[in-house]
Order: structure tokens, then C-alpha cells, then sequence
């Protein structure tokens, strides 16, 4: 085992360098460059580019960035926020992205388990179609409907919930984006929990557990949704990273301070380093879950972690 | 069992949510914010009952820092929480702040300001001649490299252009500090717009201590921002969503601000924001596109003229847009008045002419409009003549048709507007065909500004309130001279009505500047399209916003909740 995670381990740091490295090259072919402002003459421009070092040769300004970054310096942003520490831009925003992504995941996965299991266990019944109903929606509407709706609805009409993000009330503030988030989890996990149910529960392996005595929700706990557990969190990963870095529409409704809209302003405006700090986090977010889920299938399924050792 | 309940709850919960999502899409996404019959203020519960005036800004805060800001909001934002010398009373013209007395020698290149005696930062430390000499240096220096250094050479500084180029350094800059109250300076030549200046955020005075203290953290939190005007932030983090301020009791004139503080909400989302307007959380947001329709009969709707001119530059380097009648023709194809009235709607103008109205006025207070007149044929819309134009252009080049690129950037407003220019030249101008391109605006400034591009739908805010922050654009080797256009007369009238006779003779300076307007609009050097105007709800309780086109955009200080 040790082994199988150490080879793991590796290759996410190698591919977190190939990606830090495909940014940086990307970025600086990116037309225009932070400084084309209409009010910049040609000196103040060099005069910029002298001074965060955007002069010097594309090979020294990587071998300094990735210097930096080890030291967990992401540099300072050139026009977003100008001279300030991108650290202290991300901190707080991290946080609130991080926490209505995480509450929308678990939202979202418990509810989708548990839609998936009731429509598994009550094959072609209404609860099957109400489900796949709810399953449909969830995928095909865009969360900035449910977004919109619920702003209106809750918000605005009732005043059930703060309109906007409030640091003052976070938890109430954070439900209504939670929810319009969590509808694409809920609809994709039920999706495939519905349908892995469905194969595992017409399995032979069941009616021998059932003709061993062992029914109700221990058969379904522990022979059931286990084995439909590893298709479920392939999907479930990537999902994950894409709720926690932010949704840039639900940040714009309910003007939450996450990262979603300011990555999105940052590669408006070429604020490279701002750019390649949240990119970088993104990745790196996304090959931790990777090799979480790694890890976790060879501990959920051995058979994974021993045709691994061949 | 208690799960399957819990399970069942959530479960309806979601439908429930489902089917709202569902009428909405059905209605259309506008009418989200619809309030039916009754009148939106009806409906908004007066807010601000805690005397916060809640603000809507829809474009992040770039820096908190005097001398790096570069945008409008950013200037608001620091106008609120300090003062420079000077600052603008209603009307917007500069008034005595930190200064309470201010000397001009006979020559006029001797300034000479006497500051108040009851000033202080919100550190405790008095406001000093110094700290002027400080924040001055600051904006000259090219470590810092602020976009607007060139500003020290706009208020005739001695050896601003030196320090600029990099001969001289930033201590012999021509600002000094006689004593804690008395600051001198020294001018390379009069300088007519100097007072205006001095209301500018770049001018503000900074702390020399306290940003020593702070270490390289200067502007960045509360903690690192040191204000001595009428609020103190409480609330700032770079690139912040919400910004908080209260009033600054040791604000020397703390007896004329009603309110207790002031609340700065980045939204993006306009149709939010026109709902948190009508549930009282914001007083004031700004509308746009579909919104301005919905809105523009409630009697809380405001339209506010902004400094800024959408227009269109021509590279004259290509062939064809070097020909005066083909530009001209350009310049009279296209109804400006659909733009503003069909797509803008936000009580935006259409612009026959350069310098906006109520931006400049002269020595007697009347308006730069009445005295250069509200048109100039060359800009004034007009098919027949434009097709006349247009004809004798193409014979002149001897070819019966033309292609251009056009590029514009990737705003919602920007695009529409573009679109439409682009079927307006087709229809109208035969022959012409205009391929268009959607930049990014960064990258569309790039292709402008190195010549690589045939036509490009750009703009100009002015910096401050005097017709040459439009004017000097034009001159030869402007990195704002799009069009590449020389004309050496033009650039002589500028150079003296800058630092030469002219700047010396304030009403012969004003007419020369008149007249150059004029000449930009004979040889057609651009295409005015539109002046800018932003539309807002301000909520009818909220008395006494000061709206101003240049610098900081509004003024709170005087503001009161009723």
C-alpha cells in the first residue's frame, strides 16, 4: 500500500509542475498584457514591466515564480488590486468559496444518495420518476436559474434569507447559494447511484446475502451501496473541485466574495500571477482529490490495489 | 424513520425549488425583478433606517492607495476617506480643505499653501506640509509607476518631466515643505487647471511615518489605510466585495456629515442589485440595458452625465482612412441618436462634438459648449451629405469599394453598439464593407495603440475638468493618437496653452482651445459617437449625493437620510 501511494504521490507533484509550467506559457501568450490602459504611455509601460520583472527572459521568470511559489509566495497582483500580496487577496475568499462548495458537495451528495437509493429500491414506482424527473432538471437547468429563482423567491418576495452575502450572518447567507449549487450534485449522484443500485441490487451476491438472513437497510449499508460506492465517487471528485473553487454566476447573484468571479477578472484584465495562483490551486485541489480517490478505491476494492502491485 | 422523513423534507424541499426555477425561466429572465402594478418605491422598505447609506459599485476596487488608483471607482472610494488640499463643493468647484489659505504669485509660478491647523490623520498624527512632499514624490516616481505620474508634468511641477525621464530624482521635485503648515510650489509655468488638480486623489497627501510603519502593507486593510476626510475605513481587504466605512470624528469638518457611515457593495449582477434596492438593502444602484426600461418612469430613476466619450478611430495609416472624405463619410453614416435612445437607453448623449457638456468652464463660469457651439457638420449624422462624402472619397482613391476591420471589445454594451455601427456603414455607405472583431479590451488596446487595427470603437474619460484632457490626446506621438494623425500646428497651440504664452493668458488659452476642437473636427481626426451617462436608483430618503464627471464620481460628505 505504502508503495502504491508513494508512486501516486509522485506523479501529482510532477503533473502539478508540467501544469504550473503550461500556464506560465500560455499566460504570456495570452494578446495584451496587464498594462494596455488607455491612460499608460510607452515608458510608464517599461517602467511596469521593470518593475515586477515581466522584462526578463520567459525561463528566469518561471525559475523565479516556481522559487516562489515553494516558499509559498503566489508574487503581487499587477492590476486587480495593484501591489497586493495574492496570499491576502486568496485567504479570505478561499475560505467563504471553500465552505459553500463544501456544504453544496455534502448537500448534494447526501441528498443524490439518497434520491438514488429511494428510486433504486422503488424500481418503475413514482418515487422512480419523480427522481429521474428531479435527476433531469438538476443536469439540464443552469444553476444561475435556481440561483435567480430563489433570490426572487426567498430572498426578495419572503425575505425567508439575506439577498445578499452578509459576513455578519454567514451560515443564512450561504444557504441559498448552497442549494442552487448543489442541484447539478444532486441530479448527477442520483443519476448514477439510481443506476449502480439497480445493477449491484440484481446481482447474485445479493440474493445470497438475502438468502443468508440479512435484510433492511444493513443489506442495502453494507452489500448494496458499497459496491456502487467507486463509480459514484469518479463522479463525485471532479464535482467536488468545481464546487469548491466557486461558481462565478452564483457569486455574481448573491455577491459572494469567493474566487470563481475573480479568476474570471483576472484573466479579463491579464493579471497573470492572480490568474496562475487560482489556476494552481484549481490543479492542485483537483490531483489531491485525485489521489484521494486513489487511495480510496484501493481501500474500498483491493482487488484495484493488487493489480496495481503487478 | 426519522432519515426517511428528513430524506422526504429535503426531497419536497427540492421540487418545491424545482418548479420556482421553473416559472422563472418561463417568464423571461428580466422579470425576475418585475414588482407588477405597484411602483418599485411602494414596495422598497426605506432603508438606511441606521443612517448607512448603502452603495452599489459594479466594478471592484483596485487599490486603496492614493497614488496607484487609476479608476474612477477607486477615486470615489478614496475621496470619501481623505482630502487633499483642495476639495469640490457642489458645483465641483475646488474649495479650501487640508489648505485653509492658498497664495498664488504674480507670475503665477509660485503656489503657496497654508494648511489647516486642525487636521489630523486618523493615527492621531497632524496632517503636514510634508506629507503632501511625500504623497507628491510618490506619484512621481517611477518605482512606483503610477498611471498617473504624468499628472506632476500636468500641474507644471518643476522638474516633473526630468524625474519622469528619469535625469532627475524625485526629491527635486518642485513641491517643498517650509515648515508642518506651510507648503511651497514651484511651477515651470501657470498652470490654469492647477486647483482643479489639487482636488485629485493622486495629490493627496500620505503619512510618511505611518507608511514606513507599515511595510511594504501600505493600503491593503484598515489597519494600513490612514484617512484624514470625512469617513474612516473599517472594512477593506484587496479586491473586496464589501467595503465598510464610518465617520471620522477627528475629521475637521465632522459637524457638516449627517451620516454614520457609508457601505460599499461590488455587485455585478444588476438584476440583484435591483432587487436588493427594492428590499431596501442598497439605496443606490447604478441600472443598465433592460433594467433602465423598467425602471425609467419610477421616480427614484437618475440619469448622471459621466466624463466619458465612446468614439470611433480611424488608423490613417491605411489606405482609404487617410482620405478626409472617407472619414467624414464614416462620421455622418451612423444615427447616433438609435444608439443612445434604442440600445443605451441610460440617458447616455449623442456626441456631434469632443469635449463634453459640463465638463470645462471658463474664467466667467460659462460652459466650454457655449462657447465652442453644440455641432460641427463633420460630426453631425446626415445620410445624403455622408453619401456624398463618401462618393467623392472613393474617387479621390480611385476604387469603387473599400474593407475594413473594426474591432471593439468584449462588453455586452460595446458589442451591441459596435453591431450596430457596423450595419449602419454597410446600409448607408455603398461599397463599404466593415468585418467585425470582439477583442478583449486589453488586447483591443494593444492592437490599437501598435497601429494593428483598420477602425476601432474606443473611449476617453477626462482627468480633470478642463478641455485639454481631450485635447492632448491628439498631439503627435500621444500613446492616445490611435489614428496616427499629425498636425505640427496643433501640437505647437497645445505645447503653449500647456506651458508656453497661452498657459499665461487665460482667455486667449480658452479660445485656442476652442479652436482646436474645431480643427479636430475639419480634418475629421475622430468619430464622436456618444457621451456617457449613468443611470441609478438612489432611494428617495437619500438627500445630497454630489454627482461629479471627474476624479472621484460623487461626494457623500453632505448626504443625509431621511
Amino acid at each position: 500500500m505504502a508503495q502504491y501511494i508513494t508512486k501516486r504521490v509522485v506523479m501529482a507533484i510532477v503533473t502539478i509542475f508540467i501544469i504550473l509550467l503550461m500556464l506560465f506559457i500560455m499566460l504570456r501568450f495570452m494578446p495584451g498584457s496587464p498594462f494596455n490602459d488607455e491612460k499608460l504611455n510607452d515608458t510608464q509601460i517599461e517602467q511596469l514591466n521593470e518593475k515586477y520583472g515581466l522584462n526578463k527572459p520567459i525561463q528566469v521568470q518561471f525559475f523565479n515564480y516556481v522559487i516562489n511559489v515553494m516558499k509559498g509566495d503566489f508574487g503581487v497582483s499587477y492590476s486587480i488590486s495593484k501591489d497586493s500580496d495574492i496570499s491576502v487577496m486568496l485567504n479570505t475568499r478561499v475560505k467563504v468559496s471553500f465552505r459553500i462548495g463544501g456544504q453544496a458537495v455534502l448537500l448534494g451528495a447526501i441528498i443524490g444518495l439518497l434520491l438514488g437509493i429511494a428510486a433504486a429500491l422503488n424500481h418503475n414506482t413514482f418515487a422512480d420518476t419523480l427522481c429521474t424527473v428531479i435527476s433531469v432538471l438538476g443536469v439540464s437547468l443552469p444553476s444561475y436559474v435556481f440561483g435567480l429563482a430563489l433570490a426572487y423567491f426567498v430572498g426578495f418576495k419572503a425575505g425567508w434569507l439575506p439577498l445578499l452575502y452578509d459576513e455578519k450572518q454567514t451560515f443564512l447567507s450561504s444557504v441559498m447559494p448552497t442549494i442552487a449549487l448543489c442541484m447539478f450534485t444532486v441530479a448527477t449522484v442520483a443519476r448514477f447511484t439510481r443506476s449502480e443500485m439497480l445493477e449491484v441490487l440484481g446481482s447474485e451476491y445479493m440474493l445470497l446475502a438475502e438468502s443468508k438472513g440479512i435484510y433492511g437497510p444493513k443489506l442495502i449499508y453494507r452489500h448494496a451501496l458499497r459496491n456502487a460506492l467507486i463509480p459514484i465517487l469518479t463522479v463525485l471528485a471532479p464535482l467536488v473541485v468545481d464546487l469548491m473553487i466557486g461558481s462565478l454566476v452564483i457569486e455574481k447573484i448573491f455577491a459572494i466574495p469567493g474566487i470563481g468571479s475573480l479568476m474570471v477578472t483576472a484573466i479579463q484584465s491579464n493579471d497573470y500571477n492572480v490568474t496562475i495562483a487560482i489556476a494552481f490551486i484549481y490543479s492542485a485541489m483537483y490531483i489531491f482529490l485525485m489521489l484521494i480517490v486513489d487511495i480510496l478505491y484501493g481501500i474500498i476494492d483491493p482487488r484495484i490495489r493488487l493489480s496495481n502491485k503487478e | 424513520m426519522k432519515k426517511r422523513i428528513a430524506a422526504l423534507v429535503m426531497i419536497s424541499a427540492m421540487a418545491g425549488s424545482l418548479f420556482a426555477g421553473c416559472g422563472s425561466s418561463a417568464g423571461g429572465e428580466t422579470e425576475t425583478v418585475d414588482t407588477g402594478e405597484s411602483s418599485i418605491i411602494e414596495e422598497a422598505q426605506v432603508g438606511a433606517a441606521d443612517n448607512i447609506l448603502n452603495f452599489q459599485i459594479g466594478v471592484a476596487i483596485d487599490t486603496m492607495d492614493p497614488q496607484l488608483a487609476n479608476d474612477g471607482t477607486s477615486f470615489s472610494l478614496l475621496s470619501q476617506c481623505m482630502e487633499g488640499l483642495l476639495t469640490k463643493d457642489a458645483d465641483g468647484n475646488a474649495i479650501m480643505a487640508m489648505a485653509s489659505s492658498e497664495e498664488v504669485s504674480e507670475d503665477g509660478l509660485t503656489i503657496t499653501f497654508t494648511l489647516r491647523d486642525d487636521v489630523y490623520w486618523t493615527n492621531g498624527d497632524p496632517v503636514t506640509a510634508d506629507d503632501f512632499v511625500f504623497g507628491w514624490q510618490r506619484l512621481a516616481s517611477g518605482d512606483l509607476a503610477s498611471d498617473y505620474q504624468f499628472f506632476v508634468e500636468t500641474a507644471c511641477l518643476e522638474n516633473a518631466t526630468e524625474i519622469m525621464a528619469g535625469e532627475k530624482d524625485i526629491t527635486e521635485l518642485g513641491v517643498e515643505a517650509i515648515d508642518d503648515k506651510t507648503l511651497v510650489c514651484h511651477l515651470t509655468s501657470p498652470c490654469a487647471i492647477f486647483d482643479n488638480l489639487m482636488t485629485f486623489p493622486s495629490f493627496f497627501p500620505v503619512d510618511r511615518s505611518f507608511y514606513e510603519d507599515c511595510g511594504g502593507n501600505f493600503a491593503t486593510s484598515p489597519e494600513t489605510i490612514n484617512c484624514n476626510g470625512p469617513f474612516v475605513i473599517t472594512s477593506y481587504e484587496p479586491a473586496a466585495v464589501t467595503i465598510k466605512a464610518e465617520k471620522n470624528d477627528s475629521y475637521y469638518d465632522v459637524d457638516k456629515v449627517s451620516l454614520d457611515g457609508v457601505e460599499w457593495q461590488l455587485m455585478l449582477d444588476n438584476q440583484t442589485a435591483a432587487m436588493s434596492y427594492a428590499s431596501g438593502d442598497l439605496d443606490v444602484v447604478t441600472l443598465t440595458g433592460d433594467l433602465i426600461e423598467q425602471y425609467q418612469d419610477d421616480p427614484a430613476f437618475t440619469t448622471v452625465a459621466d466624463s466619458y466619450l465612446w468614439y470611433l478611430s480611424a488608423n490613417m495609416d491605411k489606405k482609404g482612412l487617410d482620405n478626409l472624405h472617407v472619414r467624414t463619410a464614416i462620421a455622418k453614416a451612423i444615427n447616433k441618436e438609435a444608439i443612445v435612445s434604442s440600445i443605451l437607453k441610460d440617458g447616455s448623449t449623442v456626441a456631434d462634438f469632443v469635449i463634453p457638456n459640463g465638463l470645462a468652464v471658463d474664467a466667467d463660469g460659462k460652459d466650454y459648449r457655449e462657447s465652442a457651439g453644440i455641432s460641427y457638420p463633420n460630426f453631425t449624422y446626415d445620410v445624403d451629405s455622408a453619401k456624398a462624402e463618401w462618393a467623392e472619397g472613393l474617387k479621390e482613391l480611385g476604387v469603387s469599394e473599400l474593407e475594413y476591420d473594426f474591432v471593439c471589445e468584449d462588453s455586452e454594451t460595446a458589442q451591441q453598439v459596435a453591431q450596430f455601427i457596423q450595419n449602419e456603414l454597410q446600409t448607408n455607405l455603398e461599397g463599404l464593407k466593415i468585418n467585425l472583431t470582439v477583442e478583449p479590451k486589453k488586447a483591443r488596446l494593444e492592437d490599437m495603440r501598435e497601429g494593428n487595427y483598420d477602425i476601432g470603437l474606443t473611449r476617453w474619460g477626462a482627468d480633470y475638468a478642463d478641455p485639454m484632457t481631450y485635447l492632448d490626446m491628439f498631439i503627435t506621438d500621444s500613446a492616445t493618437n490611435y489614428m496616427n494623425w499629425s498636425n505640427s500646428e496643433y501640437d505647437d497651440v497645445i505645447l503653449s496653452a500647456k506651458y508656453g504664452e497661452l498657459a499665461i493668458d487665460t482667455a486667449a488659452r480658452w479660445d485656442a482651445l476652442v479652436n482646436l476642437e474645431g480643427e479636430l473636427a475639419e480634418d475629421t481626426v475622430l468619430m464622436p459617437m456618444y457621451h456617457v451617462s449613468v443611470a441609478y436608483m438612489i432611494n428617495p430618503s437619500v438627500k445630497g449625493i454630489n454627482f461629479y464627471n471627474t476624479g472621484a464620481n460623487y461626494s457623500f460628505k453632505y448626504v443625509t437620510i431621511q
